[in-house]
């Protein structure tokens, strides 16, 4: 049956297949290429087979469709007799759908198709450059494709043309598709002649070649640092240089083009100074126009010329130090005498003129009448006494190599001339300037200039006093280089032809300033093998743990709850007090707990190591507090002598569905039946005792027989029961602690038979598991109580006395009551 | 070195004087000496017709080909007897030697004519060199620095190929590349074994070597005569020509 469905499967799929076929050779559609060059004209012919069913005996025409609409008739025709044309003029769209369809009236079906593309010729690779690595000798060149067309693939051809003894030698190099660069093979290239390169772009619809590159291959290298080997100073104020090429650029002796950078060292004036030069290797170069006695650093870079835009420069090379020579220093001091009687304090600083032209700068001040030296020092200042008879002091400077012309100081002993007007103003400007103004002065007196000087009140020793002189029509100025927000006092000073007059001094302060120095953070670093420290951890970390510790907490609570839920119930009404103080225990653990974790976590929330230890922690304790109060409690319960808290803890619940009667005893209990005992004669009373067990009672205690105490009672008074049954007693008596019996019976049969057996009281002890836990194995087999007379058959009960049946039978006709209750079919026990 | 080429510069004369004398009578063989005199007399201002920047080029490049020289030879020469520049190699080889095409011997350089001929004996040199490396080559499986290595050669022979060309010389008159062409072919009959490749390879590298150590000497020559070329020798391949010709 399969393999009929399976051919039947078969046959519609080849039948299908075969029609697809047919539907598919109804028309040959062909055009001469299917990637054309945007805007050129494209063919397109369909020629119509015989065996078309679409045009088999039916009046047709065939129309074209470019892209789903109708081409216009103008643009077919007719080839021959089935076979037809279109032309599309200038093809523009990327890509073009032309499909062939044969038409009936209105109805035309698509018979074939074909996808035409216009591209265009690949761009004109630009920016093509080379550079040649001195080290490795590569000579790289590396171009942009520009926008390539992604479904026409463009390859690339790298020419290098150099004339090598009037023969042009000339590569070719195919790049891969992809690539953009090529690395020249040293043969093909020379290193100082001219070479040209372009790159010519191909793909199917033409090619591109870029920009034809000019150039020596050594011009595009990037020299190594050259070496500045000797360094002279020759002439004053002049450097002579003597270098060399990189290691691997030794053997060139074209001239090129380097630059000398010079910057001073240590010197107020930090010029720096950049000298072109084009010079063959090894020749000297020679600065000139330097600062005298001055250091300078000196490096320096080549390129191979400065004329080439393929030249770069190489890198700085390693500085050399060098000095000028010293000459002596040059220029003016600007200088400021205060005298006070004999005392005179001389104040200078180089003038913008000033050059030391040299090292070990002192300062020497002498008078003329009398000639003495009244100081030399290397300070700025300096302190003297004066006799009444100079007028005037001179200072010079003297350097390593000579002494600069003297700078003449005028003395000026008469002082309290006209002050300037102490309506001064100070504004601060910023953290390290403040503006300062002053008044005029009495117009009396030709004012010469001012004299500014201040000095900061805050630093210990006394801060050496600074100064600046100033011309006559300046009213303000700004002092400059104060540190934030420390106290200056300021003096201005006018001076006049004849003397200087009395300052004006105030006290200035620059703006605030934020400290610059961030305080010190101390910090805990944990350098353990664990490297655990997430001091930097982030945040979304720290939200995790917290969200991990929620759930513990929650999770702990919920535990304790139901777990304290639990034991309260049970606890209640037994060990109220105890309970009520394990709940507290309890608590007050948690609660211990919950503040310790807490803390832990929140306070220190430093290391992954103490979280852990906090969980784990928290893991030991609380089950640990757990089992412990467990633990207190079952010892409790088990060494406890209430045999209530074994009643509560293990409760009995009888199922008298799974129960059966499992051994036959005597009993004694008819101690509990007190009316009997005393009212009845001793027979009267045997017969007296039974109970009925209604096999559908559900709740035999409830029955008013059962009585616990009475069943205490009766295992106590056990030796004063019948001498008879003495022995069967004691067992009873033990067996009564494991098996509880929990009914008592029979009541099965008719009375006849039952009065028979002389103790006709007894009761069953229940076979299921719960009240026999004593008892793991299965019962020994036992037999139910036959329903008539089969008590006294059962070999067990022979301990019994053998009464004589018809006693029995007197005894069932005495109680007319039982009689009544004689049951005479009990199949269901 | 300036002493050595002015030895030469007697040596020639004293050749010349012979020469007539033998040929003439004395008195015609002194007038022909005291011309050559007068001819070879310094003539540095005639020597500017060549290109100062062209030089400067080829006297960069046959540094380039001493440097580079020793490189090849480590690279492709592994016979640890043959060392370049050892002269007891050299002594030892000297039958051997025969194996190869010896190189020209440059002339001293004293003239318009002695600068002619000594370029373009250069040019034969550097050809001669590099068609026996080629030869080589097909023997020997080539390494980088010995491609290096030639194509500086090329390129020193196009630069004194333009050198010529810039001073108005004929380079067709001394062209005889056919000659040293079929020396080059007889060395491959030599070129047998392993050994001989090897040796044949040393001794052309070892050949180069001096060869450029010649033109290198014509070329301080060709500067010193020139106006306005100061001295730019680069020390290292000069103290290795003077170690290579044992001075």
């Amino acid at each position: 049956m399969a393999s009929v469905w399976l051919v039947l499967v078969l046959w519609i799929f080849v039948n299908a297949l075969i029609k697809v076929i047919q539907a598919s050779s109804c028309a040959q559609i062909h055009t001469p290429a299917s990637v054309v060059l945007a805007g050129s004209p494209v063919s397109v012919s369909c020629s119509i087979e015989d065996e078309c069913p679409l045009t088999k005996g039916k009046d047709f025409r065939v129309a074209w469709k470019i892209n789903n609409h109708f081409a216009p008739s103008n643009l077919s025709y007719q080839e021959s007799n089935r076979t037809y044309g279109l032309i599309i003029p200038s093809l523009l769209d990327t890509d073009t759908f032309i499909q062939c369809a044969v038409c009936e009236g209105e109805n035309c079906q698509i018979v074939n198709g074909v996808q035409v593309k216009a591209r265009y010729p690949p761009p004109v690779p630009q920016n093509l450059s080379c550079s040649l690595n001195l080290t490795s000798k590569r000579f790289l060149c590396q171009w942009d494709p520009g926008q390539e067309m992604a479904d026409l693939a463009t390859k690339y051809t790298l020419h290098i043309f150099s004339v090598m003894s009037k023969k042009v030698l000339s590569y070719k190099y195919v790049i891969p598709v992809g690539k953009h660069f090529h690395l020249i093979p040293r043969e093909s290239y020379p290193l100082l002649l001219k070479v040209e390169i372009n790159v010519t772009a191909v793909n199917v619809l033409g090619n591109a070649t870029s920009e034809t590159l000019k150039l020596i291959p050594l011009e595009t290298a990037m020299f190594d640092p050259p070496e500045i080997n000797g360094i002279e100073a020759d002439a004053v104020g002049c450097l002579n240089y003597s270098w060399s090429l990189g290691k691997s650029q030794q053997w060139l002796t074209i001239a090129i083009s380097l630059e000398l950078r010079l910057k001073t060292v240590n010197n107020r004036q930090n010029k720096e100074l950049v000298v072109p030069f084009t010079k063959k290797p090894r020749s000297k170069l020679n600065v000139c126009d330097l600062f005298h006695g001055t250091n300078y650093s000196t490096t320096m870079r080549v390129k191979y010329s400065s004329l080439s835009k393929w030249s770069e420069w190489s890198e700085w090379s390693d500085p050399k130090i060098a000095a000028t020579v010293m000459k002596a220093p040059s220029g003016s001091l600007d200088t400021w005498l205060k005298v006070d009687d004999q005392n005179a304090q001389l104040y200078w600083k180089p003038s913008e003129n000033f050059r030391a032209n040299g090292w070990n700068l002192f300062y020497t001040v002498e008078s003329m009448e009398p000639k003495k030296i009244l100081c030399v020092t290397q300070e700025s200042h300096c302190f003297f006494n004066l006799i009444e008879r100079v007028e005037k002091v001179y200072l010079r400077a003297t350097n390593a190599a000579a002494s600069s012309n003297h700078t003449e100081v005028p003395v000026y002993r008469n002082r309290g001339l006209g002050s300037v007007s102490c309506s001064s103003n100070v504004h601060p400007q910023s953290e390290t300037s403040v503006e300062i103004e002053w008044g005029g002065t009495p117009t009396s007196l030709s004012v010469t200039g001012y004299v500014l000087e201040w000095r900061s009140l805050n630093e210990m020793p006394a801060a050496p006093l600074s100064f600046t002189l100033m011309d006559k029509n300046i009213s303000s100025t700004i002092l400059t280089g104060l540190r934030p927000y420390q106290p200056y006092e300021v003096s201005i000073y006018p001076k006049y032809d004849k003397g200087i007059g009395i300052p004006c001094t105030l006290v200035a302060y620059s703006i605030q300033k934020a400290s610059s120095v961030a305080p010190v953070l101390n910090t805990r670093e944990y350098s353990n093998e664990r490297n655990g420290t997430i001091r930097g951890i982030q945040k979304k970390y720290i939200d995790i743990y917290i969200y991990i510790y929620i759930y513990i907490y929650i999770y702990i609570y919920i535990y304790i709850y139901i777990y304290i839920y639990i034991h309260v119930y049970i606890y209640i009404y037994i060990f109220r007090f105890i309970t009520i103080l394990y709940i507290q225990i309890y608590f007050y653990i948690f609660k211990l707990i919950a503040i310790y974790t807490v803390s832990a976590t929140f306070a220190s929330f430093h290391d992954w190591n103490e979280i852990r230890y906090g969980i784990e922690m928290m893991l030991f304790v609380i089950p640990a507090c757990i089992g412990l109060s467990l633990l207190v409690f079952v010892v409790f319960a088990c060494f406890g002598k209430h045999e209530r808290v074994k009643m509560c803890l293990w409760p009995i619940i009888p199922d008298p569905a799974n129960s059966s009667i499992k051994r036959w005893t005597t009993t004694d209990s008819m101690q509990g039946m007190p009316p009997f005992k005393e009212d009845k004669e001793p027979v009267l009373v045997y017969l007296s005792h039974f109970s009925l067990l209604d096999l559908d009672e559900k709740e035999p205690f409830k029955s008013d027989y059962v009585k616990e105490n009475q069943w205490s009672h009766h295992i106590d008074s056990c030796d004063e029961s019948h001498s008879s049954f003495q022995t069967c007693v004691r067992c009873d008596s033990e067996l009564d602690r494991d098996s509880v019996p929990y009914a008592t019976v029979l009541f099965d049969g008719p009375y006849q038979n039952h009065s028979s057996c002389p103790p006709p009281y007894v009761r069953s002890e229940s076979t299921q598991p719960l009240l026999g836990a004593d008892d793991p194995g299965s019962p020994p087999p036992y037999e139910n109580v036959s329903p008539r007379g089969s008590v006294s058959k059962v070999q067990r009960f022979t301990a019994f006395p053998q009464n004589p049946t018809e006693e029995n039978e007197e005894l069932w006709e005495e109680f007319p009551m039982l009689r009544s209750l004689e049951i005479t079919d009990t199949d269901h026990i | 070195m300036m002493g050595l080429c002015y030895c030469w510069g007697l040596v020639t004369l004293c050749m010349f004087f012979l020469i007539t004398a033998v040929i003439m009578n004395f008195q015609a063989a002194i007038l022909v000496t005291l011309v050559g005199i007068v001819a070879s007399a310094p003539i540095s201002d005639k020597l500017d017709i060549l290109n100062k920047d062209t030089i400067e080029q080829a006297h960069s490049l046959i540094n380039k080909i001493l440097e580079d020289a020793p490189k090849a030879h480590a690279a492709w020469i592994n016979n640890k007897g043959l060392t370049l520049g050892d002269n007891t190699i050299r002594l030892q080889l000297n039958y051997l030697k025969s194996v190869i095409p010896s190189a020209p011997v440059l002339q001293n350089i004293s003239n318009i004519s002695s600068m002619e001929t000594c370029l373009a004996d250069m040019v034969k040199g550097l050809q001669l060199h590099l068609n026996l490396l080629n030869e080589i080559i097909k023997k020997l499986a080539q390494t980088d620095q010995v491609n290096v290595l030639k194509s500086e050669i090329q390129e020193l022979h196009s630069l004194i190929k333009k050198l010529q060309k810039q001073a108005g010389f004929d380079p067709s008159k001394h062209a005889k590349d056919e000659q040293s062409q079929t020396l080059v072919h007889d060395l491959h009959k030599h070129l047998t074994t392993e050994f001989m490749i090897q040796v044949a390879a040393h001794l052309t590298l070892q050949q180069l070597q001096d060869f450029s150590c010649d033109v290198l000497c014509s070329f301080l020559s060709i500067r010193r005569m020139t106006s306005n070329m100061s001295m730019a020798e680069n020390p290292k391949t000069v103290q290795l020509c003077i170690n290579a010709a044992g001075l």
